[in-house]
């Protein structure tokens, strides 16, 4: 029924819908805590104050931190993230080879499905922050993800039909305590006919 | 435009500015990272790496994105620089840069620099990208100790444009 591209006729008969039962028992599920890629350096929260314009003296004037509560140098809260992306060549193996750096996680697993089952457009629309403690220079960020919530129906949006999911990532220093809860809603969505020939040429 | 008095600052040193921040595993991964496709994790790198990479020094020297109290031109080659810029040869294009290394840099060095203003061409040069005056800066940098350890040669034209060659 598919063109060389891949791409249905028109008269196709109507596509199967996903059925939810293949991602049911991933949802919820915790990954193993990640470790880092690098420490929380004043070099990199300088390098962010300076990106942000941020000009607390909390993050970057070492002799005026020492004298606060907090003993010494802290990283901006919203900063949580930047401390748990991979290095470059796990990124460019994920998004050129489709080759994740932690295959058995559930997520992961998770898109690998979806995209099997055709929602391979990917668009991020919301992101929440809640921090519970402070991050201070020195600090290790280790991180859990899970899919929090899966669509159990397809919606229809204005790029086509798709699901909506939010994963769930849990931020811990090295000492255990939680640091920030994120949520990050992702609609993956089965590009309309239209599109699909467009970008089949 | 004032060459004479421009040309008066040439020989002069400037005062020594000291880096924002230590020489630290943090950077020199993420150096490692994006030249070597070094893709080791920072307890890795901290457990076998005791230098920096020497190619990597002029990297500690570039200014902040953004401050909030920016510094005014103080120094002679920056006044060269300023000068140039408000006769509208506001294009920096650097075309040469020699470098001499003497000593490791260590991880925790904390370096300062010095830049010489050598050399004011007293007239525009031509290049093949177009004329510009020819600024010659010879920088020393040295360690915590007073320890010089890298000389460099770096010229810049300064230009009003660039003319591509097509």
């Amino acid at each position: 029924m598919r063109n060389d591209y891949g791409i249905l006729r028109f008269d196709s008969p109507k596509e199967a819908t996903m059925d939810y039962s293949k991602v049911e028992h991933l949802i919820g599920v915790d990954s193993p805590r990640h470790p880092p890629h690098d420490v929380v350096s004043d070099t990199d929260v300088d390098h962010w104050c300076q990106y942000m314009q941020d000009t607390n003296p909390i993050y970057t004037d070492e002799e005026y931190a020492k004298t606060t509560e907090h003993k010494g140098l802290l990283a901006p809260s919203a900063m949580v993230h930047v401390f748990c992306l991979g290095s470059l060549r796990p990124c460019l193996e994920q998004f050129v080879e489709g080759k994740f750096q932690y295959p058995t996680d559930p997520n992961n697993q998770v898109n690998v499905i979806i995209e099997e089952e055709g929602y391979t457009g990917v668009m991020a629309t919301a992101q929440t922050q809640q921090h519970f403690k402070s991050i201070k220079v020195g600090d290790e960020v280790f991180w859990t993800l899970q899919m929090a919530k899966f669509s159990t129906y397809d919606h229809l949006s204005r790029q086509g039909v798709g699901r909506k999911y939010t994963m769930l990532y849990q931020f811990y220093n090295q000492h255990d305590e939680l640091l920030c809860k994120q949520s990050f809603d992702v609609l993956v969505y089965r590009p309309p006919m239209v599109t699909r020939r467009l970008y089949a040429g | 435009m004032d060459l004479s008095k421009m040309k008066e600052l040439v020989g002069q040193e400037s005062s020594s500015t000291t880096l924002r921040h230590n020489i630290s595993i943090s950077d020199v991964r993420h150096w490692c990272e994006v030249i070597k496709e070094d893709d080791r994790n920072y307890k890795e790198f901290g457990d076998s790496v005791t230098t920096a990479p020497n190619a990597m020094l002029m990297a500690w020297t570039m200014p902040p994105l953004w401050s909030a109290q920016p510094r005014p031109p103080t120094e002679p080659h920056e006044l060269v620089i300023e000068e140039l810029e408000s006769a509208g040869y506001k294009v920096g294009l650097g075309i040469a840069l020699e470098q001499k290394f003497l000593l490791p840099v260590n991880i925790g060095d904390r370096l300062s620099y010095t830049v010489t203003l050598a050399g004011l061409s007293s007239a525009e040069v031509e290049t093949s990208l177009g004329a510009g005056y020819r600024i010659d800066l010879d920088y020393t940098f040295t360690n915590q100790d007073g320890n010089v350890v890298s000389q460099q040669k770096y010229t810049v034209a300064q230009m009003k444009s660039i003319q591509l060659q097509h």
